[in-house]
């Protein structure tokens, strides 16, 4: 079995349609000067290339000086902060040195004296 | 590349009446029409043709039914207070069968109104259309026939009268 044909549009009534073509609705013709105006303001202007131009390569020099400012003065920062904790650590290792004898006598007076260690169940 | 004002002059009235057809909106239709005119401005050279403004146009208008949120209330403002899409004719046979037709092409999907607005009345052909709404020259045939048998059928109690 054939499969029904798709149906086609009477060309009378084709032609019909096509003739409603220059009865299609307009722009109101006082949108024209509004329009043009829009457009023309935001279209690129020949002078302002030369100025943006100038912009750009003035902007991107300040940028990469600003940039160099601020890593500068970034890596400053890091390294006094990390001469600090330098010197902080090689504080407390002095300090960690000086404390070792009188920590290892005290612990040998704790152990003489107390009843717990073993040299106290010792007669 | 022509000054701006003669090449309004010459795509304005397209422009519009495709922008309308598609939205029913007389606003939108003007928002688009302004659109496609600053963005032709801004564009650096070239020779804009009618198809390519059409096609932005369509671009548009579908970005411009994409960004409604209430489809619903869309559908009943047109079903309530239908832009004209066809200029006001003094003689009321012709006001009737405007009316009519507005009203029945409202009844095909975007994509069907499309395609019949460009082949009926911009005289753009079947491959222009594919390229422009970016899908196949029998797909585009395919819908523009079954639009028109949609309208005759809807139109047919007129079409008989008229005929």
């Amino acid at each position: 079995m054939n499969p029904s044909p798709e149906p086609e549009p009477d060309p009378d009534f084709e032609s019909l349609l096509r003739r409603q073509a220059p009865r299609l609705a307009a722009p109101d013709p006082s949108w024209r000067e509004d329009i043009l105006q829009a457009a023309l303001t935001s279209s690129p202007q020949p002078v302002s290339s030369d100025r943006r131009r100038f912009f750009y390569r003035w902007g991107s020099l300040a940028a990469c000086w600003a940039a160099t400012l601020l890593l500068n003065w970034s890596a400053e920062r890091e390294t006094k902060r990390f001469s600090h904790y330098a010197n902080a650590q090689a504080i407390s290792v002095v300090m960690s040195s000086w404390d070792q004898p009188v920590l290892m006598a005290a612990a040998a007076a704790r152990q003489l004296k107390s009843p717990l260690s073993p040299s106290a169940w010792t007669p | 590349m022509p000054d701006l004002a003669s090449l309004y002059d010459l795509h304005a009235g397209a422009v519009y009446a495709f922008a309308l057809n598609l939205l029913r909106d007389d606003w939108e239709a003007k928002d688009i029409l302004h659109s496609v005119f600053v963005r032709l401005a801004r564009s650096s050279g070239g020779h804009p043709t009618r198809s390519g403004l059409l096609k932005l146009t369509h671009w548009l208008a579908l970005d411009c039914l994409r960004q409604q949120k209430s489809r619903a209330s869309r559908e009943t403002r047109w079903n309530t207070e239908s832009q004209p899409l066809f200029t006001p004719s003094a003689d009321p046979d012709t006001a009737l069968f405007d009316d009519a037709l507005a009203a029945a092409l409202l009844i095909l999907p975007v994509e069907q109104r499309a395609v019949v607005h460009l082949h009926l009345w911009e005289n753009t052909s079947f491959d222009a259309i594919g390229e422009m709404l970016g899908i196949s020259r029998n797909t585009a045939a395919s819908r523009y026939r079954l639009a028109l048998v949609k309208l005759q059928d809807h139109l047919r109690p007129l079409y008989n009268e008229i005929r």
